[in-house]
């Protein structure tokens, strides 16, 4: 695992793949940093697996190039790409062991069997599997494949690793640790990661920068934090995470705080970066754990609808006056006093807490 | 070198179909092309061949087709052979029917004794079974020995060389047919539907007549019209159990090649059985799928 | 699962088991018959003898026709399970309405009644010069084997996760790398199931044979046929005998096998 293929950069040009009227991708544009871990996250159908198929090489874009590090690799075969890919299901050869498996690239490429036994041994230990070496895939658990699907996709230093659903198989505490040792895995060996997944907890655990997709475009790129504090669009709001959402129009604004009048009363809100100016409408995503029981600067009062213990927490359903529905999320110390459901309570919020988002 | 339009052409049809949006060529239809050759070069274009000959020989036009359809002759073994399948067709769905139930409600053992009984004959020879059934139903057979012996007749009895001789022959060649498809679609059925309409009052027979035997239909249509099909083209087990007395469609062209040499009217007739068993094929396929049908 | 007897449930197993035996019994009337000391075919009366048994493995004719059945049926299945079985992988890779056009004009010679590819490959096969050659009829056997071949391949290969020759190609296999290292191991099973049936489809056939050879090339089926037509040499019955024991020594070792393995999965 020398230093030269330490990580290489990928740059999008106009991707596109057209399935007759669908556009599965459509004019994607996308730099993702030498030695980044990057993951596209969406709704099944957003266009994320075919981005990653694409970039492998299993889809041929209909217009747009791809290169990496510097070159171009669009018309390159998937096996002169030397990307390794993690597929969804792990698709290890049912007819050879986990040793067999891993070494499978490295007789693809000619090497002598003492150099492939010494650099599977060495792969294997670094998923922790040197003893299931003589094992057949299907004699192996759900964790322990996708481990050897790991080892098998690193064993010949790749350039990246494209990693497809990569935990969709296992359950949720698997899972979990799994995130961590490859997010290790990824900081020790400096290569470039592309990770496609729809789950949202996985993409902000592992990744550096996240890639919302949606009907076969990007909607949205940065890191898990700042995707998270400021969505630029409703859709990001709701999907990573959930938001309440309020309509309002600007009725004055004030040092960098808006006064929006809603359908139950006026709101303010803090601006920050996103200007307004007054007659504007705007759409606030609010996050349901910035909502807190009693008066604040902004001021409701709602009916509660349900309101549910949840151990770590406790979520809380309102309805306002107007009709909207609020959701409110209460910390483990608040959560002892839940407010019974059919009472009539008093919320309230920061101005600073609301973030305004593009409507669909 | 592909050019640009080629890029922002939209994959549709047969052509693009076989090169990607570069223009490459898939390297796997390099797989595909040894029976490309064997299909359609020397299996296609030979039956191609057997159609415009059914037009051209001994003069151009459709005599051919007339005479099988006016002719007495021709005309009486294109009935013969339509009545024996249909007699052949009744018996063997019915018993592959019986089979093909007690194959998917018994015990596990039991079933797959069943299967394998099922399938030996399918691989022996249709040559040896004919002659097995010769040798058994002659007049002076094992059959009519017994029957003899036992006082039941004084007479052999005609079971071989007649029309008799041959439904027995094909029935017993056709029955494996017939069970397969019909086994297929039984075991496919969720028991829990039957559980569903008893608990809901439905009586044993009226479960197994409104809710169990549609569901089986599929499996009864395919493989009706697979043993029918089949039964079309029988050839070896008329002429051994027919003796020449029951002349089937198959053995008409053979007659017409081999011996009369008339070749385009035993293309003719080779037309209307392609034709009758591709027709026949194809609604099989548009309604209950190809796969099905073959199991 | 319940599995009540009812009348008609008895009813079925009891029809059923007399079909089967309607389907196995006439089989065996070939052994007695092929054990009479007589020149003509009857049944032994008391003494037996295994003089046809040993005309079958001495007289030229037998023999010659064992060695032009073995050799075409060999020459057939190669083809047909490398036509056959290549087909079902590329087809599977490619996909798509092409594939599926293509999947269904290889399964023609099956559906086609054989009197028909008869007539079409005699006239051709006489066109080419293959008529009566030891190649026309490997040819002739290996199309009309070959969708066998290509179903059984085509069934194993639904089993199989396409991904696995997507990860061979991202390993660094190329197109026909990956079918040799990770497709074919997969579909072994089924690329074997097919050649037999090539083999014994090849092994059985009599009516293509009839039209595409005439003297240099005498199978086995077409002796038998001509003896059936002709006196019923009792050396038929040997053969008969023959054939009929090895298919139900191969059915009785699958069944003891096939039951040996489900014997665990009764229990559970």
């Amino acid at each position: 695992m020398t230093d030269e293929s330490a990580g290489q950069d990928i740059r999008l040009y106009g991707l596109s793949k057209y399935y007759g009227d669908f556009r599965a991708l459509d004019d994607v544009n996308l730099h993702v940093a030498a030695g980044e871990f990057l993951t596209l996250l969406g709704p099944s159908g957003s266009g994320k697996s075919t981005l990653l198929m694409a970039l492998a090489g299993f889809v041929e874009p209909t217009h747009g190039d791809i290169f990496v590090g510097g070159s171009s690799i669009t018309a390159l075969a998937p096996e002169k790409r030397d990307f390794g890919v993690v597929f969804q299901g792990y698709a290890l050869f049912p007819h050879m062991t986990v040793a067999g498996n891993v070494g499978y690239p490295l007789k693809v490429r000619g090497l002598g069997k003492p150099e492939i036994a010494a650099k599977v041994r060495d792969a294997l230990d670094l998923v922790q599997l040197g003893h299931l070496a003589t094992r057949l895939p299907k004699q192996l658990s759900g964790g322990q494949q996708q481990r050897v699907a790991l080892a098998r996709a690193l064993v010949f230093s790749p350039k990246m690793l494209l990693l497809d659903e990569p935990m969709g198989a296992l359950d949720k505490k698997l899972r979990h640790d799994l995130q961590l040792e490859l997010r290790q895995l990824h900081r020790r060996l400096g290569r470039t990661f592309v990770n496609v997944t729809h789950d949202q907890e996985e993409a902000m655990a592992m990744s550096d920068r996240i890639a919302i997709m949606r009907a076969g475009k990007i909607e949205q790129l940065g890191a898990p934090r700042a995707l998270y504090d400021a969505p630029e669009t409703r859709f990001v709001a709701d999907f990573l995470g959930k938001s309440n959402f309020i309509e309002g129009k600007v009725t004055g604004i004030d040092a960098g705080i808006a006064t929006l009048d809603t359908a139950d009363g006026p709101v303010v809100h803090a601006l920050g970066t996103r200007p307004a100016g007054i007659g504007d409408s705007l759409l606030l995503a609010l996050r349901p754990q910035k909502l807190m029981l009693g008066p604040g600067p902004n001021s409701r009062k709602a009916t509660v609808e349900t309101a549910i213990f949840l151990g770590t927490h406790a979520e809380v359903s309102l309805r306002c006056a107007s009709g909207l529905a609020l959701a409110l999320n209460l910390g483990i110390e608040n959560a002892q006093a839940l407010p019974a459901e059919g009472t009539t309570v008093e919320l309230g919020w920061d101005p600073a807490a609301t973030v305004a988002v593009r409507p669909d | 070198m592909p050019s640009p339009a080629d890029k922002t052409a939209r994959p549709t049809g047969f052509r693009v179909a076989l090169r990607d949006a570069r223009g490459h060529l898939d390297p796997h239809w390099w797989l595909v092309a040894p029976i490309l050759i064997l299909v359609v070069c020397l299996y296609l274009l030979p039956l191609g061949n057997v159609l415009l000959l059914s037009v051209s020989d001994p003069k151009p036009g459709l005599d051919n087709y007339e005479r099988i359809a006016t002719a007495s002759g021709p005309l009486k073994v294109l009935l013969t052979t339509l009545r024996l399948c249909a007699i052949t067709t009744v018996i063997s769905i019915v018993l592959g029917f019986c089979v093909a139930f007690a194959m998917a409600h018994v015990r596990e053992t039991h079933q797959r004794i069943l299967v394998v009984a099922v399938l030996v004959p399918l691989w022996i020879s249709v040559l040896i079974r004919a002659f097995s059934w010769l040798v058994l139903l002659r007049d002076q057979g094992p059959v009519n020995d017994w029957l003899m012996q036992s006082g039941a007749i004084d007479q052999p009895l005609a079971l071989v060389r007649n029309e008799l001789g041959v439904v027995i022959g094909m029935v017993h060649y056709l029955i494996p047919y017939a069970v397969l498809p019909i086994f297929a679609v039984m075991r496919g059925i969720d028991q829990r539907l039957l559980f569903a309409s008893r608990s809901l009052g439905a009586g044993a027979v009226t479960t197994f007549l409104k809710v169990y035997l549609p569901l089986t239909l599929p499996g009864v249509f395919a493989a009706t019209v697979i043993v029918f099909v089949f039964g079309l083209g029988f050839y070896v087990t008329p002429a051994i159990l027919g003796g020449g007395r029951v002349v089937m469609l198959a053995e008409s062209v053979s007659v017409a090649i081999l011996q009369t040499v008339r070749w385009g009217f035993g293309a003719a007739q080779s037309v209307v059985l392609l034709v009758l068993t591709l027709v026949l094929i194809g609604i099989m396929a548009k309604t209950v799928g190809l796969k099905k049908g073959f199991g | 699962m319940t599995r009540r007897l009812t009348p008609g449930l008895i009813l079925c197993v009891t029809i059923a088991w007399i079909v089967v035996g309607f389907l196995l019994a006439p089989m065996f009337i070939s052994v007695p018959l092929s054990l009479t000391p007589e020149r003509f075919l009857s049944m032994p009366q008391g003494e037996l003898s295994l003089r046809h048994y040993a005309s079958v493995f001495t007289e030229d004719a037998w023999l010659g026709a064992l060695g032009d059945s073995a050799m075409v049926g060999i020459g057939a299945t190669l083809i047909a399970t490398f036509t056959g079985g290549a087909a079902a992988i590329g087809l599977w890779r490619i996909g798509g309405r092409a594939a599926r056009i293509i999947g269904v004009l290889a399964l023609m010679p099956m559906i086609v009644p054989p009197i028909v590819t008869a007539l079409a490959l005699s006239r051709a096969w006489v066109t080419l010069g293959l008529f009566d050659t030891v190649f026309g009829v490997i040819l002739s056997h290996a199309i009309l084997g070959m969708p066998f071949v290509f179903m059984t391949v085509s069934a194993a290969l639904e089993g199989l996760d396409p991904r696995i020759a997507q990860a061979a190609r991202s390993l660094g296999a190329g197109p026909f790398r990956t079918v040799r290292d990770v497709i074919v191991p997969n579909v072994k099973a089924g690329l074997l199931t097919g050649g037999l049936f090539a083999f014994v489809i090849s092994w059985d056939e009599i009516i293509v044979t009839l039209f595409v050879s005439s003297r240099s090339v005498y199978t086995l089926p077409r002796k038998i046929w001509s003896d059936i037509r002709d006196n019923i040499d009792p050396a038929v019955a040997a053969v008969s005998t023959l054939m009929i024991g090895a298919t139900v020594i191969v059915a009785a070792i699958y069944l003891l096998r096939d039951l040996a393995r489900a014997k665990p999965k009764d229990v559970s």
